[in-house]
């Protein structure tokens, strides 16, 4: 049972404790953390990944506090923790620097540059300078180099202090006062219009100096790997990530830098050195957490679970200890909706045989069809009757719809629809005799039962989703953990809201359905771009789920459980290209291919499919059969906003093709086919 | 389209951020079972999921800001006119806060009603507020003309305020100052006599001005004939699109109003009001949103209870 807290509140990384950081902890892939993050090598990092993917988690989990609470959980001495650990991370938020301060306002670029580069200097020093302080307290052996650490970081400065500071607090007071100082004149540049300030170092010197210096004097500290975590590089201006890469081209042992960044957030690989830019493999080498963590299905439903596990227990959530697998997947009640189970059945009002809404439907198309002289060998009601009753299987409405689908087919294919129901009867009793052969009915079984479960539901006027239980949660979370929260955490709140006794024996459909819907909702919104742009994404991204929807719900799905498209990207308009890269960056878009040849085109196509956190808006499968191959000008227009009515027509289109009597075909060509029913009666 | 699924995320963000937690999830569900999915045709459930959506909550907070607005706009500004007006328009803030400072010591603040009502209840908040002194705020039984003693008569007293928190067709009112204000007046007739609700209709106004004998009346919050849920104006159904009928809806609260409250189905004198405050529900309000179960419906469960007054 679960108490009524929601162990999931928090979902961002920066509004959690260090305590929290710790605690909530999981590595990837058991121990490899360290592997992914390798905090003692001096080749820089840059980490990226979508929002919510742990970047900060990450960050925060490698730098100096928490390593001081492992320290102490250990009960070792910060100098001894810090060269057992071999590295000491000094973590920043560069959103922090309300950088956009430094541009504008009467100034030259030059002038905010200079004044840039000497702010983040004296802003990374007083970092540094936070932690000796924090240090010097309990370790005798840095208080005794104190004084001649405090001469030789001042011998840093080109125009140093005037009355040389003795120890750590007196040099941290000095950089903030000179750090207020420039605060100052820059905020009321507008009105004084220059500056007074004068520039007392030089790019780099106090970065890369002080830890030299602290390598050279305090012996715990010579293996030690100073690693400058710069968090939210995309808050900053293209110039300043400009100066930061050339800091990590021009960076010196024993420093090194952890940059984390979204998908987007990178502008620039240029430096001031040269103009040269940083390579990816010589000056940095890349992570990007969320396509680790979705390459290896296996691997992210392991971290999820755990991430899971580690709040409900850290949480107090579960009053069972300890939280096993089981015991999660036994907090959500899951609707056993296989062809063989019942609830299907139930959930759809346990319909009298053959009355059910999908043969209503049936009935009417084939009646309409009929009289317009459209359903291939269909002569009379009594023909008609017969092909309803061979669709029949009692108590089986998923069977019945699979029955249903494989009618539609074989009417498209322009077959004697008699004649194809009474084959299809056969096959359905021939599944049912031994459902585990390998046969056609048991693979269609397998690859539409999703989409015609979804179909019966909407039919029987049940707007319910279809995702139950921790495993469609993991899966839609597509390798973004904080989605995964959020997810959870919708779905916990709908628990709570809707449960009226003290304890939450098992969280309902309901609360999961309303969750994952909000989550869709909130998915959409927090990933948008702002701008011309943003709006193209978002309307490329939801036409394409009303076409994937429109395949769902049609009575001929061209593709199972439709979630992705393929393309000849190098076909699409640039303007095209450029905003699928962006749906990318912000996860609408998950590129499942880079360029692999299509076996039946020999052409090179790009694969993506829309993220399966937004599935529950449109009613979409979450898991990926099947793949829509679309031409590039089709992918232009849907990414066109300006091309409504010329979507709206594709739309149409691509919703004939999978619709009968007519399936898409011109008139002349079906009418030509189903001229007279005995052409086709005598021809199979 | 507005759906079952959209309305309850609807309603539970509501929930959350206005209505105080005051509906969680199983007493809306418990409310709900009462409705008919499908009655005639009519899908109940839906209806009156959206007549709640639009229901205007005033929670505690929001109650005392109303508070603050009623004290700043009714009671501090014309009293600063005055003075101002009194003076050639002065600017001198020194002249104008003492001036102000003695008006408001000859100025009592009352509650409509008597000590047990909703209107006397609000009191206590808006002395907090405003940091208003207790002094000024006094019983009905202190009023000139009730009592002998001189305490908060003409020698002392200016303005006599009244305030109350809903005045919705002004019977109460209209009742209540053909007692209380012709007292006043016989035993000060130079006493200002105001009566100031939080929310009233525009219709009780007009109607309290004419048949009531208060000097000024006004209200925070003027509800136009538009907030009556089913007037051929109503904004609730200014812009839906079916399944969502105001018919289908007034067809639904009438017949379970009426089983519930076969005086007043819509609410009192049928006002129609989807109105409810921390403190209590009007009767003014439907009756299906407070109403509690009787024989005819025992199974019944109200969403927004309200508080009955027993007359004996």
């Amino acid at each position: 049972m679960l108490r009524k807290v929601n162990p999931f509140r928090v979902t961002k990384a920066v509004d959690l404790s260090d305590e929290e950081i710790e605690s909530l902890w999981i590595n990837v892939g058991g121990n490899d953390a360290d592997t992914l993050f390798q905090p003692k090598s001096l080749v820089p990092i840059l980490l990226m990944g979508g929002k919510g993917s742990g970047k900060t988690h990450w960050m925060r989990y490698y730098s100096y506090p928490l390593q001081l609470l492992r320290h102490k959980s250990e009960r070792l001495a910060p100098l001894a923790g810090l060269s057992r650990d071999g590295y000491i991370g000094i973590y920043v938020l560069l959103g922090g620097l309300n950088s956009e301060r430094f541009r504008g306002r009467g100034q030259s670029g030059e002038v905010w540059r200079s004044l840039f580069e000497y702010y983040f200097e004296l802003w990374l020093a007083q970092e540094l300078l936070h932690i000796l302080l924090n240090m010097v307290q309990e370790e005798p052996s840095l208080a005794a180099v104190e004084a001649g650490l405090c001469d030789e970081i001042c011998a840093l400065f080109d125009d140093p202090p005037h009355d040389i500071p003795k120890n750590f607090k007196g040099l941290l007071d000095w950089c903030a006062n000179a750090q207020r100082q420039l605060d100052s004149e820059v905020n009321n540049v507008l009105f004084t219009k220059s500056f007074s300030t004068r520039i007392r170092v030089t790019r780099g010197k106090l970065i890369f100096g002080i830890p030299k210096l602290l390598q050279a004097r305090v012996a715990e500290l010579q293996r030690v790997v100073f690693s400058y975590q710069l968090d939210e590089f995309e808050n900053i201006s293209e110039q300043q990530q400009k100066y930061i890469n050339s800091l990590v081209r021009e960076r010196q042992a024993p420093s090194t830098f952890r940059i984390g960044s979204r998908l987007y957030g990178v502008k620039t690989y240029q430096t001031y050195s040269d103009d040269e830019e940083n390579r990816e493999g010589s000056e940095f080498d890349r992570v990007v957490l969320d396509h680790r963590l979705r390459q290896d299905q296996r691997q992210w439903e392991e971290f999820a679970f755990r991430l899971i596990q580690r709040r409900l227990e850290v949480y107090g959530a579960l009053t069972d200890a300890p939280v096993s697998y089981d015991s999660v997947e036994r907090i959500f009640e899951v609707p056993d909706y296989s062809w063989s189970g019942h609830e299907l059945f139930k959930t759809i009002g346990s319909p009298a045989v053959g009355q059910a809404p999908h043969f209503k439907k049936l009935e009417e198309k084939l009646g309409h069809a009929m009289d317009g002289g459209s359903a291939p060998g269909l002569l009379n009601r009594n023909q008609l009757e017969e092909v309803l009753r061979c669709m029949i299987v009692e108590g089986r409405p998923l069977l019945e719809k699979i029955n249903i689908l494989l009618l539609y087919q074989e009417w498209a294919r322009g077959h004697s629809l008699p004649r194809a129901a009474a084959a299809i009867r056969d096959k359905a009793a021939e599944f049912l005799r031994d459902p585990r052969a390998r046969t056609s009915y048991a693979t269609k079984v397998q690859h539409f039962a999703s989409d015609m479960t979804a179909q019966l539901l909407r039919e029987a006027g049940k707007r319910q989703p279809l995702y139950f239980g921790i495993k469609a949660f993991i899966r839609m979370s597509e390798g973004l953990p904080r989605t995964l929260v959020v997810t959870l955490k919708n779905i916990w709140d709908w628990a709570i809201y809707k449960t009226r006794e003290e304890y939450i024996d098992k969280i309902t459909q309901d609360a999961q359905a309303q969750g994952v819907i909000d989550s869709s909702e909130w998915f959409m919104e927090t990933m948008r771009k702002p701008g011309h742009f943003g709006t193209a994404i978002r309307t490329g991204i939801e036409r394409f789920a009303r076409l994937f929807e429109g395949n769902r719900f049609s009575d001929k799905p061209t593709e199972c459980s439709l979630l992705g498209f393929s393309v000849r990207e190098r076909d699409l308009a640039d303007s095209t290209k450029e905003l699928i890269l962006m749906a990318e960056q912000r996860s609408f878009l998950i590129k499942i291919s880079h360029g692999e040849i299509d076996r039946n085109t020999q052409e090179r196509l790009a694969k993506f499919q829309l993220n399966a956190t937004l599935a529950p808006k449109w009613n979409l499968p979450i898991a990926r059969r099947g793949i829509a191959p679309f031409s590039p000008e089709d992918i232009d227009l849907i990414f066109d906003p300006d091309r409504n009515e010329q979507f709206e027509r594709l739309n149409r289109s691509w919703i004939e093709r999978m619709t009968a009597p007519n399936f898409g075909e011109s008139k002349r060509l079906r009418a030509a086919r189903q001229s007279g029913p005995g052409l086709f009666e005598h021809s199979k | 389209m507005l759906d079952e699924d959209s309305l309850r995320r609807k309603i539970r963000r509501l929930d959350e951020a206005v209505w105080e937690r005051r509906v969680p999830g199983h007493s809306l569900d418990d409310w709900l079972n009462s409705f008919s999915p499908s009655n005639h045709g009519i899908d109940e459930r839906l209806q009156m999921l959206y007549l709640l959506s639009n229901f205007l909550y005033f929670g505690v907070r929001e109650i005392r800001h109303l508070l603050r607005v009623l004290f700043g706009d009714l009671c501090r500004g014309p009293i600063l006119r005055e003075i101002r007006v009194n003076n050639h328009d002065t600017i001198d803030l020194d002249l104008i806060d003492r001036s102000y400072a003695v008006a408001l010591g000859r100025t009592r603040f009352l509650g409509v009603g008597n000590p047990s009502e909703s209107g006397v209840h609000l009191l206590y908040y808006f002395r907090q507020e405003n940091k208003l002194a207790p002094s000024l705020f006094i019983n009905q039984i202190q009023l000139p003309g009730v009592t002998v003693l001189e305490d908060h008569g003409p020698k002392h007293v200016d303005r006599y305020i009244f305030i109350d928190d809903l005045c919705a067709t002004g019977d109460q009112a209209i009742d209540y100052s053909q007692w209380v204000v012709q007292t006043i007046k016989r035993a000060h007739s130079k006493a200002l006599v105001a009566y100031f609700p939080l929310f009233a209709t525009t219709s009780a106004l007009k109607r309290v001005r004419r048949e009531a004998n208060f000097d000024r009346v006004a209200s925070v919050v003027e509800l136009d004939d538009t907030f009556r849920c089913f007037a051929d104006n109503s904004r609730f159904y200014s812009d839906v699109d079916a399944p969502i009928s105001r018919d289908a809806a007034r067809e639904t609260s009438l017949y379970y109003g009426s089983v519930l409250c076969p005086r007043h189905p819509l609410g009192y004198r049928e006002s129609q009001l989807a109105l409810g405050f921390s403190h209590n529900t009007p009767d003014n309000t439907l009756p299906i949103f407070w109403e509690e179960p009787n024989d005819l419906l025992p199974t019944w469960n109200p969403v927004f209870k309200r508080y009955s007054k027993l007359y004996s």
